[in-house]
């Protein structure tokens, strides 16, 4: 099909590659699946725990007020101890969890005001008291007992010692918060998510966070949604899975029906013409390996704290670095690298899909993107460092710390992100618009526009998390952004563009690509958008979304599972053998990382994802090792890898073949993939199987304490993981770092000496990435997998 | 015997059961026509598709068990260093013995499967 067109004749559209029975199940599962997603919105709207006017004793007296409440969150966010401790299981994990933590101590100071540990009847009257939910609507009061209150007058100085005092050593900078108002606010703040936690829901025999944490001292145990949940959860895990299978065995659902029989011959990549965009993103190639090498500095800066709280090799890091701050640039330049390798190979493709050269200016645009993102990120990472030290005053949530673990950054930043990628999207319109014109709009150049306008779309719900929002509100926004934007939107994207490359480097037939889309839109909206509910079993959210989550999600984690099937998913159904072209399939090392994507999808998103999904699982482990396990396997071995495999992917055609270094490649390849696993099987999991068992053991306030997370046996695994990080480091970061250098030199160097021969720009042939499929037998004819000679996507 | 001690002999000997399954795992076909998951469709199909399975090995199917063996790898020696490690903390003659014998049969995996990692890949690396 040739790309050019007379401007006369308005070309025809392309019909429609795939069956209309995907689209409309696709688009029915979809639908279905936001509306259920709105749904839970509004149980949860409708059944957060209320925030009381105002809280007072029993004999009267006032303890502390919505107000403080309210306030009490803004200082949690502002200093940023979302990215040190957590609150109700969400947010770091070096701190303790805030809500356990005031709800055991104060259940211990109550319960040694009515007898001590020793006495029965003190235990029973203390799980009686917290349990008791004494909020009263009509006046939005809330009263507490005479002891309870007096348990928040000595918590307020527990905690004032714990954030303001220079001598305590707890990975937080020297006297962080020393203003006494906000230390009682933020008491408060922790102090009215342990009554939620505790009391009961109205009506109900559990409390507004289904009776997390669990506290024996206030009678928080697993609630009965938590057990039944978790054994539908993995029915619905085990039937899926078979029923999938089945269905896979028995139908020929993707249009396998024989070996194909054409033979690629492929495009030495320096003779595959670049457009100037194309060239710009060398540069954003270079920003996203040097973002990623930061990003695995600070990483081992935030973890040393674990093996050593005391310094950083004798250096007092906590005084400029304490862990909160770079445990929030950690998870904030995850973000930020692997957005940025996305954008660049959007760019990258556009030319590729359509063959045709740039509209004007596009590369100037590429480089106005480039700069934003710089700002962006320069901006957030600096504002976040003045903001935790209580820089900006009013505006500190706009362009200090915004404080929501993984919406850090300050909202002036998190909309210039959003502005950017609508920014990044216009690009590719540019780009894509007369190729669009030209296609059914369930073809795969209207996926890939599609994929990448849902990307700001979704992102841009988050800008809704605001600091004012009750918590529960704020994060069903939050995680609009970390679930519905990461786990669902980025995987769609992600299968476009793997899929796209394959079509247009001839080793699969558009039609397959499609289903395996559209298989891919049927498997995640069945299980992912409704599976975002996993996040909110124990946040305040209803326990109809506990049961919704953990149905739901189990299906998510079907198609992770399912190895077989996500590895043909990118490596190719009926895949051209490397050996039979007559010349070398130029893309190996983008391959490989693409398998160990299949392989990590497989790992770390399912295993490790459904290891700790259950929700009587979740109900001990929430805020654990276990979820940083989970947390690193998928992250970095999910979109990590996909980023540095795109990388890869456009650096062949930016690097000239003399200079492309095979022994790099390897060695990032390999050590980034070793590095990673070692960081999981030496310390990761070990530490958090290890601290799951303390917090059913012993109790999960304990497992949180510093006390366990710095015992000899935790240094011990914490300790144990140096070498595998510097071989991450080194191995991994480094080289890529080297070779999108490359890109940047010789990417502009090579067409400038490219230009000075040609007078013509590139013509069409010359974008193709291979040619000549030669036929050697008839291929089997049937309406899915025909392909006509020179088809290539 | 130290609790500690049971816990890193028993993970350490899990992570040598997980690095067999991964390995094994690796050399499961994931050619179309050759995986299990299409015996079924296979079988519908009748002889039709028999003839044309390929006789090299398919790339880049073939790097699969590489990748598989060399994440099962990483997970032994991990093994070996947990148990190493556990030895210079808790060595009483049975913590020697049990750790001793786990980080002995570590290592005689990772002889195993180096070996496995450095064998010319071939068709037959791949499970038919």
């Amino acid at each position: 099909m040739s790309s050019l067109s007379s401007p006369t004749v308005r070309p025809a559209r392309r019909g429609l590659l795939i069956g209309r029975g995907w689209v409309q199940a696709a688009g029915l599962v979809a639908l279905a699946g936001f509306f259920v997603l709105v749904l839970v919105g509004w149980l949860t709207y409708q059944s957060r725990p209320p925030i009381p006017d105002r809280v007072i004793s029993a004999s009267g007296q006032p303890v502390f007020s919505g107000e403080d409440i309210r306030a009490g969150q803004d200082v949690f966010l502002r200093y940023g101890l979302m990215e040190y401790g957590s609150i109700f299981g969400h947010g770091a994990y070096l701190g303790p969890d805030f809500t356990a933590d005031y709800l055991h101590r104060a259940a211990q100071i109550v319960q040694r005001e009515y007898g001590g540990a020793t006495s029965d009847t003190a235990a029973q009257r203390v799980r009686d008291e917290f349990r008791a939910n004494r909020y009263d609507r009509t006046t939005q009061t809330l009263t507490v007992s005479d002891a309870q209150a007096a348990a928040f007058t000595e918590l307020t100085s527990y905690y004032a010692s714990q954030f303001g005092s220079r001598a305590v050593k707890n990975g937080l900078s020297p006297r962080a918060i020393t203003n006494p108002v906000q230390v009682r606010q933020v008491t408060s703040y922790f102090a009215w998510s342990a009554w939620a936690a505790a009391a009961k829901r109205p009506g109900k025999n559990y409390s507004y966070t289904n009776n997390w944490p669990p506290e024996p001292l206030v009678g928080n145990g697993p609630s009965a949604d938590a057990v039944v949940w978790s054994v539908l959860s993995l029915i619905a895990l085990l039937g899926g899975t078979g029923a999938l299978f089945a269905a896979f065995g028995r139908w020929n659902w993707l249009g396998w029906h024989g070996r194909d029989s054409q033979e690629l011959r492929f495009r030495e990549p320096t003779t595959v013409a670049l457009t100037p965009a194309q060239r710009v993103t060398a540069w954003f190639f270079l920003a996203m390996a040097a973002l990623f090498l930061l990003q695995t500095l600070v990483g081992a800066a935030s973890e040393h704290y674990r093996a050593d709280l005391q310094s950083f090799f004798g250096i007092p890091l906590d005084r400029w670095l304490p862990y909160n701050l770079v445990r929030t640039w950690q998870v904030q330049l995850a973000l930020f690298w692997v957005s940025t390798s996305f954008l660049a190979a959007g760019i990258f493709l556009v030319p590729m899909i359509t063959r045709r050269l740039d509209p004007k200016g596009q590369d100037a645009l590429a480089y106005a993107l480039l700069g934003a993102l710089v700002v962006v990120v320069a901006g957030s990472l600096l504002g976040e460092l003045a903001g935790i030290r209580g820089a900006f005053g009013r505006l500190w949530s706009w362009f200090g710390m915004q404080g929501f673990e993984y919406l850090d950054l300050g909202k002036f930043w998190q909309i210039l992100f959003t502005v950017g990628m609508v920014f990044w999207v216009v690009l590719l319109w540019r780009g894509l618009r007369r190729r669009l014109a030209t296609e059914s709009l369930a073809n795969m150049p209207w996926l890939f526009f599609f994929a990448a306008l849902a990307l700001p779309m979704v992102y841009a719900t988050g800008l809704l998390a605001q600091h004012s929002s009750a918590y529960t509100i704020t994060d069903f926004w939050r995680f609009m952004v970390v679930h519905l934007w990461v786990e669902d939107f980025l995987e769609l994207f992600t299968t476009v563009m793997v899929a796209y490359i394959f079509v247009l480097l001839g080793v699969v037939r558009e039609q397959i690509a499609l289903r395996v889309i559209f298989l891919d839109i049927l498997l995640y909206s069945a299980g992912g958008v409704v599976g975002t509910a996993h996040h909110w079993y124990f946040n305040g959210s209803p326990a109809s979304v506990l049961a919704l989550g953990a149905f739901f999600s189990a299906f998510e984690v079907i198609p992770l599972t399912f190895l077989t099937v996500e590895a043909w998913s990118f490596i190719r159904l009926g895949a051209r053998q490397e050996s039979r072209s007559s010349t070398p399939f130029p893309h190996r090392w983008a391959v490989m990382f693409l398998i160990a994507v299949g392989f990590w999808n497989f790992l770390g998103a399912g295993i490790f994802g459904f290891l700790i999904n259950l929700p009587i699982v979740s109900y001990y482990e929430i805020g654990t090792a276990l979820t940083a396990n989970h947390a690193h396997a998928a992250m970095m071995g999910v979109y990590g890898m996909l980023a540095v495999g795109f990388a890869m992917f456009a650096l062949r055609y930016l690097i000239p073949a003399d200079r492309w270094s095979e022994k790099l490649a390897r060695t990032s390849f390999w050590s980034l993939n070793i590095g990673l696993a070692w960081m999981l099987f030496v310390t990761l999991l070990p530490l958090g199987i290890l601290q799951l068992y303390h917090s059913v053991d012993v109790g999960y306030f304990d497992a949180r304490s510093l006390k366990f997370i710095t015992s000899d046996t935790n240094a011990m695994l914490e300790w144990l993981r140096l070498p595998g990080d510097v071989v991450f480091i080194v191995g991994g970061s480094l080289p890529l770092l080297w070779m999108t250098l490359q890109g940047v030199w010789h990417g502009g160097r090579r067409d400038a000496e490219s230009a000075a021969r040609v007078t013509e720009p590139p013509s069409e042939p010359e974008l193709r990435l291979f040619t000549e499929v030669e036929v050697h037998e008839p291929a089997e004819a049937t309406a899915a997998g025909q392909i006509r000679p020179g088809q290539g996507g | 015997m130290h609790a500690e001690v049971l816990f890193v002999a028993g993970y350490a000997a899990t992570l040598l059961a997980a690095s067999a399954g991964l390995h094994r795992l690796g050399r499961v076909n994931t050619s179309p026509w050759r995986g299990r998951v299409l015996a079924g469709h296979r079988r519908a199909l009748g002889e039709h598709g028999r003839g044309q399975h390929p006789t090299r090995s398919d790339w880049p199917h073939s790097e699969v068990p590489h990748l598989h063996t060399g994440i099962a790898l990483v997970a032994v020696v991990a093994a070996i260093l947990l148990a190493v490690a556990e030895l210079a903390r808790h060595h009483r003659p049975p913590e020697v013995l049990l750790l001793g014998t786990v980080a002995a049969t570590a290592a005689a995996t990772a002889t195993l499967l180096t070996g496995r990692l450095r064998a010319p890949r071939t068709s037959k690396s791949v499970r038919q």
